[in-house]
């Protein structure tokens, strides 16, 4: 494992950037802990810190809503002052201290106001500073530009898993429910450091692909085998394009509901029917996966019991069979039937080696036809009498299992059927009390983006399974056409080249299976060590395991897979373990900074989390931004004298946010 | 010595494991093949059915790995056919497993004409009073 670097955010100066005019967040130790809070309302600008870090860093603004993206980067009020064709800087300099070296890390884009332009303004390019400063006076400071700045922030905080730095709710909420297998496979992959193998198999493939096609031309019967492949191939490639846009569908969906509810939850007149409407939303989430995982143990059980009750007699035979024999002291068998049959064929007794006479012979004669059982099928009858008297009891059990597993698949379903009761309940009322046509369409809009949702999210794993299903037929296609361009002409050049590239490929691909697989256990021991050093829960899972798929799943002490009926907190949990693990095994001990922890988590789960999020601060600086409710008196308490600092964000006007220190929430 | 591989047969254009991941009928697209092998072979108990074109589905390794794959095929073996002669030759694994594709092979059948009338929405609940029918007749009488 690589050395784990200390980095920490020291401060953060913003300028003319989205609602903030001008301001410095500077954030302190305590003795304790490295903690740092920032407090918001809805609205007043908390993710557009988390964009000032990302677009600083990046030139990206990773988390911004629908509403930000229609309106220019420039701060509107600075926009306004302008005079038109006069221009102005945007920046987001951040102070980043690791290991003595302090960097200053500035992203500055000049803007002109125009009024032809698009949102009344023209952003020219950004550009992009990283200054170096070392402890030791004696050393010079270092300055990079651009790219070269670009490659010091990728040795510092790596784009490609930059979303395990800097994150939001929904992401520790939804990581592992929503066959988002595709984060968990980049982030080991770029761990592995396997990308240099991987270029090289890409570029191996298309080399050899080049001297396929060439053989093709020269052999005209591969044509059709050809054909097959590519259209395979061509297949799983555009059902794997189907994928990704119905992965951007639903995100898009869950960013349009999310932004509309921060200001119909605003409303005064459907404020705390919003805020019910919220909770029974989640709970119904929480009883969807239960009932999904509940659905999944009746099925395992109907299955078993369709294989146990139909064999029950045949079961029950055997067993008395064997108890039968047994008691007649036909199994086991004392004398080997092998032997005596080996002895009636040659002449000498195979125990003691003696001549056999005739009359020995009929005695061996007589005890062979005594001999029902070879030593094998004795030992089998012996070996499986117990497995079937507990298959036998099993069956015997079936009622009370049935009732069981029944009863709790049921108890979920009224539950949730109770709960979309409400829920339908209540968007009617707040549709009915809703009097401004605005706030009617957001809550149509929501409506229709859930069902939308809902519908996504059912397809998405059939897309999955046909997208296997055609990877392995391309696969099978592939293999067809290689054998057939093998017997075409083994000597050709050609198709030594081909074979010369194949088995450089097969080197590489095991090459890169290998690290790979290495980092998937790695990462997956390190996430259950971390998750069950901090989980409230003790003796209560068992391991995390990563499928071929590279699904992640929790594993209850009983054995099943229990991640579909987790609390949204020990799923934030899990997430928040795995990104910890991410960060020892990378060597990169970067900040976290999340967007509403806890605002996922039902409130009595919520201390918990926020003891898991003091306790991870110790060793680890946290930035972490809550609404005023989220941070509630439990969670201020957990972090009492824990805290190095904490900003209150408000309104300063409509369009622009002000840092303030609040001594209320302290 | 135990044969290696224990052998399935089945008509390649009624690919059934392919049926029963695309339908996910009763879960079973999660299922392992010797799960699947057993189910059947309990199905098709009755009436077993020659085997054509056969196809590997489940290693003979994993049957013996098993705590319970033997002890069902073992028992649907002696279970049906006790002739005290055959004993030794029924517990064959050759003999056991050719005996329990055949049971297979039928029920493999089965199922695929229970997918083909698959519904979603009632499949769990008629398969509870079918597994009750079974249940009074098979065990507690």
């Amino acid at each position: 494992m690589k050395m784990v670097m200390k980095m920490r955010i020291n401060n953060i100066i913003i300028k003319n950037y989205r609602q903030y005019k001008e301001e410095k967040l500077n954030f302190q130790n305590n003795n304790r802990s490295n903690l740092n809070i920032i407090i918001a309302k809805n609205g007043v600008g908390k993710t557009n810190i988390l964009n000032a870090i990302t677009w600083c860093l990046y030139d990206n603004e990773s988390h911004l809503g629908s509403d930000s993206k229609s309106l220019p980067i420039l701060n509107l009020n600075t926009l306004a002052e302008l005079e038109e064709m006069d221009s102005v800087d945007v920046s987001v300099e951040i102070e980043i201290l690791l290991e003595g070296v302090t960097f200053i890390v500035k992203r500055t884009a000049n803007c002109v106001k125009n009024e032809e332009a698009p949102r009344g303004v023209y952003t020219k390019p950004s550009n992009f500073e990283v200054k170096k400063l070392f402890k030791d006076q004696g050393k010079t400071p270092e300055v990079y530009y651009d790219q070269e700045a670009s490659q010091q922030i990728s040795r510092l905080l790596p784009k490609e898993i930059h979303e395990y730095f800097f994150f939001d709710n929904e992401q520790l909420n939804s990581y592992f429910v929503e066959n988002d297998s595709d984060t968990i496979r980049s982030a080991i992959h770029q761990l592995s450091q396997v990308e240099l193998l991987s270029r090289a198999r890409r570029h191996l493939s298309t080399i050899a692909d080049e001297y396929r096609a060439k053989i093709k031309r020269n052999n005209p019967d591969l044509e059709s085998k050809y054909a097959y492949k590519v259209e395979y191939e061509k297949k799983a490639s555009d059902k794997k394009e189907e994928i990704d846009n119905l992965k951007k569908q639903i995100q898009t969906s869950k960013d349009i509901i999310k932004e509309n509810k921060t200001i119909t939850n605003k409303a005064p007149d459907i404020k705390s029917l919003s805020e019910e409407l919220n909770e029974l939303e989640t709970k119904r989430d929480n009883l969807k996966a239960n009932k999904k995982q509940n659905l999944t143990y009746l099925q395992q059980f109907i299955r078993e019991y369709s294989t146990l009750l139909r064999l029950y007699p045949e079961l029950k035979n055997t067993h008395d069979y064997i108890e039968e024999k047994q008691n007649k002291g036909e199994i086991p068998v004392k004398i080997s039937k092998e032997i005596l049959e080996d002895t009636v064929n040659g002449d000498t007794c195979k125990i003691c080696g003696s001549e056999l006479s005739e009359e020995n012979e009929d005695h061996v004669k007589s005890l062979l036809e005594k001999i029902k059982f070879s030593n094998i099928a004795s030992q089998k009858l012996v070996q499986i009498k117990s497995d079937i008297q507990r298959m036998m009891d099993k069956a015997e059990s079936y009622p009370s299992e049935r009732d069981k597993v029944q009863n709790d698949y049921q108890s979920v379903a009224d539950e949730l059927d109770e709960t979309e009761r409400r829920i339908t309940e209540i968007k009617d009322t707040i549709k009915s009390r809703s009097d401004s046509e605005d706030l009617k369409k957001l809550l149509i809009e929501i409506e229709e983006q859930e069902g939308l949702l809902e519908q996504n999210r059912q397809k998405l794993p059939i897309l999955q399974a046909e997208h296997s299903r055609l990877v392995e037929a391309a696969t099978k296609a592939k293999d067809e056409y290689d054998k057939a361009v093998n017997k075409v002409d083994k000597s050709n050049e050609l198709n030594k080249l081909v074979n010369l590239c194949e088995k450089a490929l097969k080197v590489i691909t095991e090459s890169e299976n290998e690290l790979t697989q290495e980092m998937q256990q790695k990462t997956v021991e390190m996430t259950y060590e971390t998750f069950s050093s901090l989980i409230w829960k003790k003796n209560t899972f068992k391991e995390v395991v990563i499928n071929e798929n590279y699904e992640l799943d929790l594993i209850h002490n009983k054995g099943y897979p229990c991640i579909g009926s987790c609390s949204a907190a020990e799923r934030s949990l899990l997430a928040l373990s795995f990104t910890l693990s991410l960060h020892k095994i990378s060597g990169i001990n970067a900040p976290l900074v999340i967007d509403s922890p806890v605002g996922r988590v039902s409130d009595d789960s919520r201390e918990n989390f926020a003891q898991v999020l003091a306790n991870v601060s110790r060793s680890k600086q946290i930035i972490m931004f809550f609404t005023p409710s989220e941070y509630s008196d439990e969670v201020k308490e957990t972090f009492k004298n824990k805290i190095g600092t904490l900003y209150y964000l408000d309104m300063q006007n409509d369009t622009e946010s002000i840092i303030k220190k609040d001594d209320k929430y302290v | 010595m135990s044969k290696k591989t224990l052998f399935l047969h089945y008509d390649k254009k009624k690919n059934i494991k392919e049926k029963v991941d695309q339908a996910d009928y009763l879960g079973m697209s999660q299922v392992s093949r010797l799960e699947l092998f057993l189910l059947a072979m309990a199905i098709g108990k009755k009436s077993p059915t020659e085997v054509q074109n056969k196809d590997s589905l489940v290693r003979g390794e994993y049957v013996h790995k098993d705590l319970d794959a033997l002890p069902f095929i073992i028992s649907l073996s002696i279970g049906s056919n006790q002739k005290e002669e055959d004993i030794d030759d029924l517990l064959n694994d050759e003999n056991l497993f050719s005996y329990a594709e055949q049971c297979a092979n039928t029920g493999f059948q089965v199922i695929e004409d229970e997918i083909e009338h698959y519904n979603p929405d009632d499949t769990e609940l008629e398969k509870i009073i079918e597994l009750n029918d079974i249940y009074e007749k098979n065990v507690k009488q």
